[in-house]
């Protein structure tokens, strides 16, 4: 009797340790959902999304299936930050090659460091100024930013109003068991038309 | 009570930031106020304001505190003494002669309708940053009004998470953000934002992915603004670009490329950052009201945050370990933070002597 209830016991506690795990890890993969205002299913829209050519396919075919005007697609091409010159390869080249001036050098260190920081704000200065083109050459209102993932994993996604260049939805789903990029992208579409 | 429980917090605190030095009662050392205007009659206030500031910070918290009159003394030791102006690269030898933990430093210029700008600058001992911060008001007849109103900006500042923050930041506020967060981590932060009616700008926010790390960010946590900054020091003393008919051509180019680097970087930072932010405001078509630039440790535990009004160009509200759970509470605790109007530790000693 006493055994059986040891029994109980321990079965309680590792299924509380379950439970605990698993809240702590959902914690971090907590859904969250944001609709400022619904997006009109025949909105023009760019999408940018990084996945197999294939699996783009699926996205594209399921925006024009709501009604959406897809005026670009992939649009990560355009720019990357990976592709983007790293000044901090320059900080590296510059101290190396002129040893001799070391005392100079290390005294230039904010210089370099505000150098570095004008790059990146120069950066997103030119990502605005590629944002306004697309939407003033091929008429796009809203950009569409997705990162579609496996199971267990996060997707999430952004929509920018490019009248605004305020985000005006977002969403992180936590993707459900028996998901696949069909039902994730019918989940996200319905999600920012305000379903 | 609650006067006690804030003084006693800030007391902890103060001990907490100079604890590297390990000394046991703090050291502050105040520097003259210099008068900037061209009238004499405000000379006398050279010294009371850092005297006053020196007492007032006395009162509260056990430290020792070397007035203007004593440090230039001390000064004297060393066949110098106290000037009325420093250039940022002389503090770092001044505080190690004067045996301080803190230089405090400044000006002030009365202004018309009975005002008066105050600039002050702070220098921690081995921190080879300062910061520099500007209070315009009244020019109080009550002196003691005045010198509690800097003496709360000091105290904030010295606090474990320096806070400095000169605005209620309110809803509807339109925001940029600039962090080392990516993807469904940044769509984390930006919920309680949209969630409490600020309009969330897409900067940073319009690509699927961000190369900065913790250690990248490091580097704007320096703000250099118009009229508040927290920034490097460099020592200009150091920096030579020697060339002469002895070096050639490419050195000679070089040298060039370098001076002109640190003029435009270093010298004349600020009008370049100005510039800049003019432009991030141009190009945004003036959507953007503030510049929130938000840097996460790796375990996403703690940030600490600087902001810069787009339209003042200037710095408004800056703090370190600000805390959360999850990256969506820190979001929260910064919205409680710049939503909420700093309780002044003297308003009680203020009541008790109308």
């Amino acid at each position: 009797m006493s055994q059986a209830k040891n029994k109980n016991h321990l079965i309680f506690a590792l299924t509380a340790c379950f439970l605990i795990f698993a809240l702590s890890c959902s914690s971090t993969k907590k859904a969250v959902k944001f609709n400022k205002k619904g997006i009109q299913a025949n909105s023009s829209i760019a999408v940018v999304i990084d996945s197999k050519s294939n699996l783009k396919n699926v996205v594209l075919v399921k925006f024009l299936a709501k009604g959406f005007n897809v005026k670009a697609f992939n649009a990560t091409d355009m720019y990357q930050m990976s592709d983007i010159y790293d000044i901090k390869d320059l900080k590296k080249l510059s101290y190396s090659s002129t040893a001799d001036e070391a005392s100079s050098l290390l005294s230039m260190q904010k210089s370099y460091s505000n150098l570095y920081k004008l790059h990146f704000y120069n950066y997103e200065i030119s990502k605005a100024e590629l944002l306004t083109e697309i939407k003033g050459k091929w008429g796009v209102d809203y950009l569409v930013v997705l990162d579609l993932k496996d199971w267990e994993e996060v997707s999430w996604g952004r929509v920018i109003d490019l009248r605004t260049y305020d985000i005006v939805w977002l969403e992180n789903y936590p993707n459900q068991y028996g998901d696949n990029i069909e039902t994730i992208m019918d989940h996200f579409i319905e999600s920012m038309i305000g379903k | 009570m609650k006067r006690i429980v804030i003084l006693t917090i800030f007391s902890i605190c103060i001990v907490g930031l100079m604890a590297p030095i390990a000394h046991a009662r703090p050291t502050m050392a105040f520097g003259y106020l210099a008068n900037n205007s061209n009238d004499d009659n405000f000379d006398y206030l050279e010294t009371i304001f850092p005297n006053s500031f020196a007492n007032s910070l006395k009162n509260i918290f056990d430290i020792n505190a070397i007035k203007p009159h004593s440090l230039n003394e001390e000064l004297k030791k060393y066949k110098q003494e106290l000037k009325k102006y420093y250039q940022a690269y002389e503090l770092p030898e001044l505080v190690e002669k004067i045996d301080s933990d803190l230089f405090i430093y400044g000006n002030f210029t009365p202004l018309p309708n009975n005002r008066i700008k105050i600039v002050l600058h702070l220098y921690a001992e081995d921190s080879n940053r300062i910061f520099t911060f500007t209070n315009v008001g009244k020019m109080e007849t009550e002196i003691f009004r005045l010198v509690d109103r800097i003496t709360m900006i000091l105290l904030n500042f010295m606090d474990q998470d320096n806070l400095y923050i000169t605005k209620i930041i309110a809803p509807r506020a339109r925001l940029a953000f600039f962090t080392n967060l990516e993807g469904d981590e940044l769509n984390q932060f930006y919920f309680p934002f949209m969630q409490a009616s600020y309009g969330v700008s897409s900067f940073q926010g319009n690509e699927l992915f961000n190369k900065l790390t913790v250690d990248d960010m490091q580097v704007f946590s320096n703000v250099a603004t118009r009229e508040n900054s927290y920034d490097i020091i460099t020592d200009m003393r150091k920096v030579r670009f020697l060339h002469g008919t002895w070096s050639g051509n490419y050195h000679d180019e070089r040298t060039s490329e370098l001076r002109e680097t640190f003029t435009d970087n270093d010298l004349n930072y600020l009008k370049s950052k100005e510039a800049i932010l003019e432009t991030i405001n141009r190009t945004y078509n003036g959507s953007i009201d503030y510049l929130i630039i938000a840097g996460f440790d790796k375990s996403r535990s703690k940030a600490w945050v600087r902001c810069i009004d787009l339209k003042e160009k200037d710095l408004v509200w800056m703090q370190t370990d600000i805390k959360g759970g999850s990256i969506k509470e820190i979001g929260e605790n910064m919205i409680k933070r710049m939503n909420t109007k700093i309780e002044d530790p003297f308003k009680e000693q203020i009541e008790k002597n109308k």
